[in-house]
């Protein structure tokens, strides 16, 4: 890994650990209305159904986790497969993707509709 | 009964109108359809076999999409008749349902893209090609998206298997500012059984025993399969209980009816908890294992006795206290009713958590008689990946108005209010698609002033509604029996989950068109093509590529049963709430400072000469979307005031004289109906009436437009609108 990328993805971690300790005003910080367009642009090429290839995931929506899973996701997503597609993300761009999945968690005020 | 409900329709009468309306719709723009409606030009007449085919389809006269079987003659629909496999709607098709026929022929329908060429309103039109019509709103909407940012257009999609697809193109567009016609109805009773519950159950009324029925009138505010399942199950030991301030058809049928004071519902249900916590007869295990805070709740029913609850909704203290009993020694297979529409007063959100927590007292979740968890059955979808225009504003035009508004519905009244303020931001297009808050959102002078606002407001519809009535483009939808609609799963409650579609029964008329090939072809000239590049059958394959059964299934019987567990479904599994529990005590509204338990406020006492008005539900009407229609029209052809012949008397108004009826909002003239069936201090009309179009020409002139007269106030909670807290005036004229 190249010197900048590197700081860049401790940076992004570094955020993510520091706000996510109070989740609601982290979410009230993001962009839920902008998350949920990144989300579908850089998660959901392999997060839906039918996805293809080696990092086919599970088809995901904010409705798949309660707001404490996605806490946990957020946390802890140096251990998930796609861990160095979320470092290449701005830290802005995470922190939307947060306030959508959040806003719209399973078990939240206002839970998605299914697609 | 009123007098038109005494002329009874035989089904040649039925039939004759229909085909004569069609013969009119006919000659406004399509003779090869008058030909073949004529008996002249029958095949029968002319010795020659018709060519007879029967096909399945959803009914669309209301939200609740029963099934159907349409007979088609050589093209034409002559018959709709209901669809006994689907269990979801009972092998049952209302008056509605029968009268679609006319919704297909009616004269009034949109034939082709129309153009307002005179004021707003004013009715003069120019027909447009639809390559016209369509670069027309793309160059509207790509001007105001540069000027206003994409969020400067409101759309707004009524309950359509099609709406879906504009809420896509809405998206792509870079507008996050849709609205749904909910939060004009229940958006209320989803707040509140979501904040208790965590998700919206459906009630197993067949297997009820014991019925409480607040403020629903389902005999004539018809729910399948819950309308058809209620009359079953009180022709067998299931007791019902209406409370409403109107003896309505539910309340006809009911064993015990009690004409509550309008706005007290949530004292009745408060000394219901009372008289079960007081006497412990409540479900202990479910209270003890699946419930979150139950000591709290014991506190605060405390001052809520039935003694006290007589004084304020005037239902007698031992028939209170009695009911009590009652239920909870039917439960768990015993309910009070959760509704649908809720847009009734300024704590509906509140006054239905009371409702759900009545219920949970009773531990009916999950349980036959009860509560039933709604199931999907997973549908695929062709994914999509608009751009998000980084000029938009950060959020929603409705948002800070109410604390718990749905992000996914938004608040038609919010919307509406911030438009006209231009606050947050200005609001500059409005795009609606087979909706009507003209007639539907409460005080329609402020929807008027709404869409002067705007620099263009397009309306896709079948009909010219009074919204399309107010628009600058208005484009011709095809009707649900000419077009093929995505599959949609429905619920049967005890029946479980299906799923059902939709596949054209004939070929469009006029030049109407499918919403999907509308948002397709606007997408197309403002270069987000991308985002709909499927056709109907592409789509539907990618929603049902996991169910090849269904598709055979549905090919057959015209639906598709999923054989699933019922009841049960919960069994080890958490609630879907913070506390993972059922929330008695709500930690979220503590901490958003709104009330933990629902807490009883009086309602304003009524004034000596004014009445309470409140909206509610004849059969015969699905609101503005059937009053135009002449086969229902031979049932319902107008509304009128109900009005207690005690209040009549004080005011020299006898049955049938013509009155006018004041709010601070809008005056009306309306026909007077002295009737007993109703309480001396509350008025009642049918919704619908009153019409501004004069494209709707069946209905023109006749009743009184309720939202006239109706204040926008709105349940501080969730932003639904407060419909039942307009007090009026009547006067003879």
């Amino acid at each position: 890994m190249k010197f900048g990328k590197f700081i860049k993805s401790i940076l992004t971690s570094i955020v993510l650990i520091t706000i996510l300790g109070s989740s609601s005003l982290y979410a009230k910080e993001g962009n839920a209305r902008k998350g949920k367009y990144l989300f579908r642009k850089y998660c959901r090429e392999c997060h839906t159904d039918g996805a293809t290839g080696d990092r086919a995931g599970k088809a995901l929506s904010p409705i798949d986790k309660t707001q404490a899973e996605w806490d946990k996701i957020f946390k802890s997503y140096k251990s998930l497969a796609c861990a160095d597609q979320w470092d290449k993300r701005k830290a802005k761009d995470i922190k939307d993707i947060y306030a959508h999945l959040w806003g719209h968690a399973f078990d939240s005020p206002s839970p998605a509709k299914c697609e | 009964m009123r007098k038109d409900n005494k002329k009874e329709i035989s089904r040649r009468r039925f039939l004759k109108v229909s085909a004569s309306a069609a013969a009119t719709a006919s000659v406004a723009g399509n003779t090869q359809i008058l030909y073949a409606l004529t008996t002249k030009g029958s095949a029968k007449s002319t010795g020659v076999q018709s060519n007879i085919e029967k096909k399945f389809s959803l009914c669309d006269m209301c939200f609740n999409k029963c099934g159907l079987i349409a007979r088609v003659e050589d093209g034409i629909v002559k018959k709709l008749d209901p669809n006994p496999k689907v269990l979801k709607s009972r092998g049952m098709l209302c008056a509605r349902g029968n009268a679609g026929i006319q919704r297909v022929y009616d004269p009034d329908r949109l034939k082709y893209p129309l153009l307002r060429k005179g004021a707003r309103g004013e009715g003069k039109w120019q027909r447009l090609s639809w390559d016209q019509a369509l670069d027309l709103a793309a160059e509207k909407l790509e001007k105001i998206g540069g000027e206003y940012t994409r969020c400067g257009t409101l759309f707004m999609a009524g309950s359509d298997m099609q709406s879906k697809f504009v809420h896509r193109f809405a998206e792509a567009y870079g507008s996050y500012n849709i609205i749904s016609h909910e939060s004009n109805c229940l958006v209320s009773r989803n707040r509140a059984f979501l904040d208790t519950y965590g998700e919206m159950p459906i009630p197993d009324v067949l297997n009820s025993k014991y019925i409480i029925m607040p403020g629903s009138n389902r005999f004539e505010a018809l729910v399948t399969p819950d309308s058809i399942d209620l009359m079953s199950a009180i022709r067998k030991e299931c007791k019902l209980v209406v409370i409403d301030p109107r003896y309505t058809k539910t309340a006809a049928m009911a064993h015990e009816w009690y004409a509550i004071k309008p706005g007290t519902d949530m004292a009745f249900l408060l000394a219901l908890m009372h008289v079960m916590i007081d006497e412990k007869i409540y479900n202990t295990d479910f209270v003890k294992n699946k419930t979150n805070g139950f000591a709290e709740l014991t506190q605060h029913v405390k001052k809520y006795s039935p003694r006290w609850a007589e004084k304020e909704c005037q239902i007698p203290a031992a028939a209170i206290a009695r009911m009590a009993r009652e239920l909870a020694a039917a439960a768990p297979a015993a309910m009070v009713y959760p509704g649908r529409r809720t847009s009734d007063y300024t704590d509906s959100t509140q006054i239905r958590r009371a409702n759900a927590i009545v219920n949970a007292l009773l531990g009916n979740w999950d349980q036959p008689g009860g509560f039933v968890v709604a199931q999907k059955i997973h549908l695929g979808n062709i994914p999509f990946e608009p751009d998000f225009y980084e000029d938009n504003p950060d959020d929603r035009v409705d948002v800070n108005r109410s604390p718990m508004m749905f992000d996914t519905e938004g608040a038609y009244k919010h919307a509406r209010d911030a438009v006209i303020e231009g606050n947050p931001y200005p609001i500059k297009a409005f795009f609606t698609y087979k909706t009507n808050p003209m007639q539907t959102g409460a005080n329609r002078q402020k929807t008027i002033e709404m869409i002067n606002r705007l620099d263009f407001m397009l309306s896709i519809d079948i009909m010219m509604s009074d919204t399309a009535w107010m628009a600058d483009l208005v484009l011709p939808a095809a009707s649900y029996l000419e077009r093929m609609d995505p599959y949609a799963t429905q619920q049967g409650v005890s029946t479980g989950p299906c799923l059902v579609t939709r596949d054209p029964v004939i070929k469009p008329m006029f030049e109407s068109k499918s919403a999907l090939w509308i948002v397709r072809e606007l997408a197309r000239r403002l270069d987000l093509g991308m985002h709909f590049d499927f056709t109907m059958k592409q789509f539907k394959e990618a929603q049902i590529k996991k169910h090849p059964e269904a598709v055979k299934a549905i090919k057959k019987d015209g639906v598709y049963h999923q054989k699933s567990k019922v009841y049960g479904r919960y069994d080890g599994k958490p609630f879907k709430t913070l506390s993972k529990k059922v929330e008695l005590f709500s930690k979220r509204y503590a901490d958003a400072e709104l009330d933990p338990m629902p807490v009883y406020k009086r309602p304003k006492k009524i004034p000596s000469g004014r009445f309470q008005l409140v909206v509610g539900r004849s059969a015969a009407i699905t609101q503005g979307s059937t009053t135009n229609n002449k086969l229902l029209r031979e049932l319902v052809s107008e509304n009128e005031l109900w009005l207690h012949p005690d209040s009549a008397e004080k005011l020299g108004i006898r049955n049938g004289d013509r009155v006018l009826v004041s709010s601070v909002v809008g005056k009306q003239k309306i026909r007077a109906r002295l009737t007993r069936e109703i309480r001396k201090d509350t008025v009642y009309m049918d919704t619908g009436f009153g019409v501004l179009s004069k494209g709707l020409t069946s209905v023109f002139g006749s009743g009184a437009c309720i939202a006239e007269l109706l204040e926008d106030r709105f349940d501080y909670i969730s932003g639904n609108m407060a419909m039942h807290e307009t007090l009026v005036s009547v006067r003879k004229i």
